[in-house]
């Protein structure tokens, strides 16, 4: 009865009901979203932490290696030699996992790694093939999508710096597969091996053979001195991949990152402790402890929105009181006619408050819809955000 | 129903009227028109009988329930069930179209929450007095006339064996006057119900059984001087 008058009462002015819900739904909208989306973004920031058992870097800011190391940041720390790698990997204490991450292709980040990478992430083929040789790349399933590209093209890296007249060409990398859809910043990477990652940082190149090219090539102890007519190789073939060829010590060669996924806590605990006071510096980190502290800085933010929030939330109830207290006393002889009628008190007062409970239930619906739908759609940007 | 009112006094606090009607007694079916200047208390002789005011001192009976001693919440209960009341101003509910105003004294009424019955019953009635056709439009759409039949046949459709009508002709033209009035009397007559209707139009008495006139036979005061006096 109260709620089929109730319902009646606000179904008779939809224009004026309408206008009441969509302030209420405004008003609770931010504070519904400003919650949701800071539990996402925490519970984002979080989960890839917790995934990360422990990440090895160079020393400085362990916040700016390990944002690097889960999410491919794209202003990287300092860089560790591979040799880290294999000390992890000989220690018999933990997997390594190596990253190298400095450059860009499409926008996108190029991650250098091994195969190990995709098995440690549980990432699979969507369509395609995996890494074979130098020079192939698998894309994340939204970098693919971004950049338009399938398995048979392929995709240039990024200009390095283009006053660096004498700087390394961009590699034009032959895309082999897509990986499946994960949800989280892999999505958005370009994988490549670490030898082709170090191909695109100038470490390593193909060109002609010189001798051939060049016949009046200077030969010295270090090798030929040749004229500008030998071209170096942009892209990697079949045919001359034999060409591409690297200079210097390999155990010097870079990483931004080293991912290592210990055999149980107790080679977690050792490892850590192999990374404490090293002579070169080198910082083993629990990324999850470091993205804990992070968090912890959104605090403030978090208790500023929330007081926001509330004065806001005052403000829109005392004004909602007064409309309600308008509306009561212009209704005044409709409630009359109904208690003249037979209509008890309580029934009144049931119908005053279905009245209120649709409306603030209506916004509240709306707010809920809105704002829980807007986190949940900007989950990517989120991530973006955490990252 | 019959209706006795003994040794009643009323008085609105603060506004020094008082009413003290000589004992009254009307019969079951009699139709009754309550005339008077404006003030004698008419309305409010009407408002006690229907439990929508409680008296000082006194007693109104209808049939053997002593109206005046029920509570509030029995009165409301009672008044739901047994007693129909028609408004000078109509006051029907602007929200709800023709069909619920007229269905919703049964919805409020314990005693006639069957589904079916409601839905056919409002729907009689608005047949029986030509509005129909206007069950689903709202009161405002609705010429005077059309109001006052609504009002109607919200005052007979829980089949009230006592039906009030304070000026139910008030707001209207001649035409619809006795339109109006005879319409109230027919439906009276066919639910065998006692009517008492509150007017100021001559004109229209002798539709009526019996005519009280406050100025000369109940015992008011209009004057708060006087009231106080006294």
């Amino acid at each position: 009865m109260a709620l089929r008058l109730a319902w009646a009462y606000l179904r008779s002015s939809p224009g004026r009901t309408l206008i009441l819900v969509l302030c209420i739904a405004a008003t609770l909208t931010l504070p519904i979203a400003g919650a949701r989306f800071f539990v996402v973004l925490e519970r984002e920031m979080l989960a890839r932490a917790d995934g990360t058992p422990v990440v090895i870097g160079s020393p400085g800011s362990p916040a700016d290696l390990v944002l690097h190391a889960l999410y491919f940041a794209p202003s990287p720390p300092g860089e560790l030699p591979v040799s880290a790698a294999d000390e992890v990997r000989d220690s018999g204490l933990a997997r390594p996992v190596p990253v190298y991450a400095r450059f860009t292709a499409g926008g996108r980040p190029i991650v250098g790694t091994t195969l190990d990478y995709f098995d440690f992430r549980n990432i699979g083929l969507d369509r395609g093939a995996q890494l074979a040789r130098l020079g192939d790349c698998v894309l994340g399933w939204e970098a693919a999508r971004r950049l338009g590209v399938e398995p048979g093209d392929t995709l240039a890296s990024d200009p390095h710096d283009i006053f660096d007249l004498g700087g390394t060409f961009p590699i034009r990398l032959r895309v082999r597969g897509v990986l499946q859809r994960t949800r989280s910043p892999d999505d958005h990477a370009v994988f490549v091996d670490l030898s082709t990652a170090w191909i695109i940082a100038g470490i390593g190149h193909g060109h002609d053979d010189i001798a051939e090219i060049d016949p009046d090539a200077e030969r010295t102890d270090q090798g030929y001195r040749s004229g500008a007519q030998v071209r170096t190789h942009t892209m990697i073939t079949d045919e001359n991949i034999e060409s591409f060829h690297f200079h210097g010590d390999p155990d010097t060669f870079p990483l931004t990152a080293l991912i290592a996924v210990p055999n149980d806590d107790r080679a977690r605990a050792l490892l850590l402790a192999r990374f404490v006071s090293r002579a070169d510096g080198l910082q083993a980190l629990r990324p999850s402890l470091v993205v804990a502290d992070l968090v912890e800085m959104l605090v403030p933010v978090r208790r500023a929105l929330g007081g926001y929030s509330a004065v806001t939330a005052g403000v829109a109830l005392a004004l909602f009181w007064m409309i309600v207290a308008l509306t009561l006393r212009l209704r005044r002889s409709e409630f009359e006619t109904l208690h003249d009628l037979g209509c008890p008190r309580s029934t009144t007062a049931a119908i005053i408050a279905c009245e209120i409970a649709m409306v603030l239930g209506l916004g509240l619906l709306i707010a809920g819809v809105v704002s829980l739908g807007g986190v949940e759609l900007s989950r990517g940007w989120i991530r973006t955000m955490a990252a | 129903m019959r209706i006795r009112v003994e040794n009643l006094r009323f008085a609105y606090p603060g506004r020094g009227f008082s009413l003290g009607p000589p004992p009254l007694d009307i019969a079951p079916g009699q139709r009754v028109a309550f005339v008077g200047p404006s003030g004698s208390g008419k309305t409010t002789l009407l408002r006690l009988i229907a439990g929508i005011l409680t008296p000082d001192a006194g007693s109104v009976f209808l049939d053997d329930t002593e109206i005046s001693a029920l509570s509030d919440r029995e009165r409301r209960r009672y008044r739901a069930s047994r007693i129909g009341f028609v408004f000078q101003d109509f006051r029907l509910l602007d929200h709800l179209d023709v069909r619920e105003n007229v269905r919703l004294p049964l919805r409020l009424s314990a005693q006639h929450r069957a589904r079916d019955a409601i839905a056919t019953r409002a729907d009689e009635l608005l047949d029986e007095s030509g509005i129909l056709t206007k069950a689903r439009a709202r009161p405002r759409t609705l010429s005077q006339g059309e109001k006052q039949r609504t009002a109607i046949c919200r005052a007979l459709v829980t089949r009230p064996g006592l039906i009030l009508a304070d000026e139910p002709t008030g707001n209207l033209d001649p035409e619809n006057k006795s339109k109006i009035l005879g319409l109230l009397i027919e439906r009276a007559r066919a639910a065998d119900a006692t009517l008492i209707v509150v007017t100021h139009d001559e004109s229209l008495l002798p539709a009526f059984d019996r005519v009280i006139d406050f100025a000369q036979t109940l015992d008011q005061s209009l004057d708060p001087a006087q009231s106080e006096a006294r």
